[in-house]
């Protein structure tokens, strides 16, 4: 028991901790966990040389706890935020379960523990990488850029683009185009999907005091610079048929999810103010999430079928 | 110290310090819910700490390969 909790003791308000491991669980955001993990197994594939299964497994877990742990520091520093927002009222935090100074501890332990295990169980450029992802995304994001300019989710998008060139470090100790290419689909894409958000959740963005482009620049602002990014993403997304890394199945599904993107953007650039945006923006929101899954699940079934049968 | 209170704070004289000689409690006595979600909390921790042995040990030999079993005595 720390001496607060004593001194509290004395004074007749101790109180022991109701928190649940499973609220512990959440301070990870399991989803963005499994998301990255996902991304950085497919960096892992790719990467030309082999693994010890064993330690490609290893190594994605460091990379999955390492992104939990960024995920916890962001829910620290970010609760003030998520208490006024519907969609993050009730993470451990603003519900009263974890305090703020447990889940700073929480993040700590973790993103040090991550950082070290991969470090040892893979190389130390992929550990340096993974403990730069960290603070990119706690602090450049969460602390500096989050709060004060709507290209926000821009830059910050870094932070989530980043796993799978760690997943390839891991296996190769270096930065090839070919994970530079996997960075680049993740990050352009990064401001369509978080943008197409931002539209269905104007008013809680502006109540939290977040910058979102939509309520810095306008809707319509916003709109021309999610098919911007959109036209810039469809070619980036075929990048790794065309430099002969990944087969023509998956350049057939990267132009054809690429012209999807285009086509919902030109939806939601076309769509009338209030209630009509709502449905093509949300089109937009969950395609954007399939075309990076599909993506990356073709990248990665590739490299597996071309392991297998060679 | 001052402001000691006779009476805890939960209200049900679980930790009432008015009856004992030094005026503190000798230990703080949790709430039945307070001591679910601390073993809850403690079998988690003990997994955990479990799973991370058996991670590190599997790393140490995959890591190592044949040496483990070619060392010099």
């Amino acid at each position: 028991m720390s001496l607060a909790n004593q001194q509290d003791q004395w004074t007749g308000n101790a109180s022991l901790s109701l928190a649940d491991p499973g609220d512990y669980f959440a301070l990870l955001k399991p989803r963005v966990m499994s998301l990255v993990a996902f991304t950085a197994l497919t960096g892992i594939l790719i990467a030309p040389g082999s693994m010890h299964p064993v330690l490609a497994v290893a190594s994605l877990l460091a990379i999955a706890v390492g992104a939990g742990a960024s995920g916890a520091l962001n829910m620290w520093y970010d609760a003030d935020i998520d208490a006024v927002m519907q969609r993050t009222s009730t993470r451990p935090i603003p519900a009263g379960k974890v305090t703020p100074e447990q889940a700073l501890s929480f993040g700590l332990v973790l993103s040090g523990l991550s950082v070290l295990t991969l470090g040892v169980v893979a190389n130390w450029f992929a550990g340096a990488f993974l403990a730069f992802t960290i603070f990119f995304y706690a602090v450049v994001y969460t602390m500096w850029l989050k709060r004060s300019t709507p290209q926000n989710i821009v830059i910050g998008g870094a932070a989530g683009a980043f796993p799978p060139m760690i997943g390839y470090a891991a296996v190769t100790g270096t930065v090839t185009v070919e994970s530079l290419v996997l960075f680049a689909i993740i990050f352009i894409w990064t401001p369509p999907h978080f943008w197409a958000l931002a539209l269905l959740k104007v008013d809680e963005y502006e109540r939290a005091g977040v910058p979102m482009m939509p309520n810095v620049k306008g809707e319509k602002r916003t709109r021309i610079e999610i098919l911007a990014y959109s036209l810039v993403l469809a070619p980036v997304g075929v990048l790794p048929w065309a430099l002969g890394f990944a087969s023509w199945i998956y350049g057939v599904i990267a132009i054809a999810g690429g012209a999807g993107m285009i086509a919902l953007s030109i939806q939601v650039l076309r769509a009338a103010d209030g209630a009509k945006l709502v449905k093509p923006a949300r089109s937009l929101f969950f395609f954007s999430i399939l075309y990076l899954f599909v993506l990356f699940a073709a990248l990665a079934a590739g490299q597996i079928i071309h392991r297998v049968a060679g | 110290m001052s402001g000691k209170p006779d009476k805890d704070a939960s209200g049900d004289g679980r930790n009432d310090t008015a009856s004992r000689p030094d005026g503190f409690p000798e230990t703080y006595v949790p709430t039945p819910e307070e001591a679910r979600a601390r073993r809850r909390r403690n079998i988690a921790i003990a997994i955990a700490i479990g799973v991370f042995s058996v991670f590190f040990y599997a790393i140490t030999i995959a890591k190592l390969g044949v040496g483990v079993i070619e060392r010099p005595l």
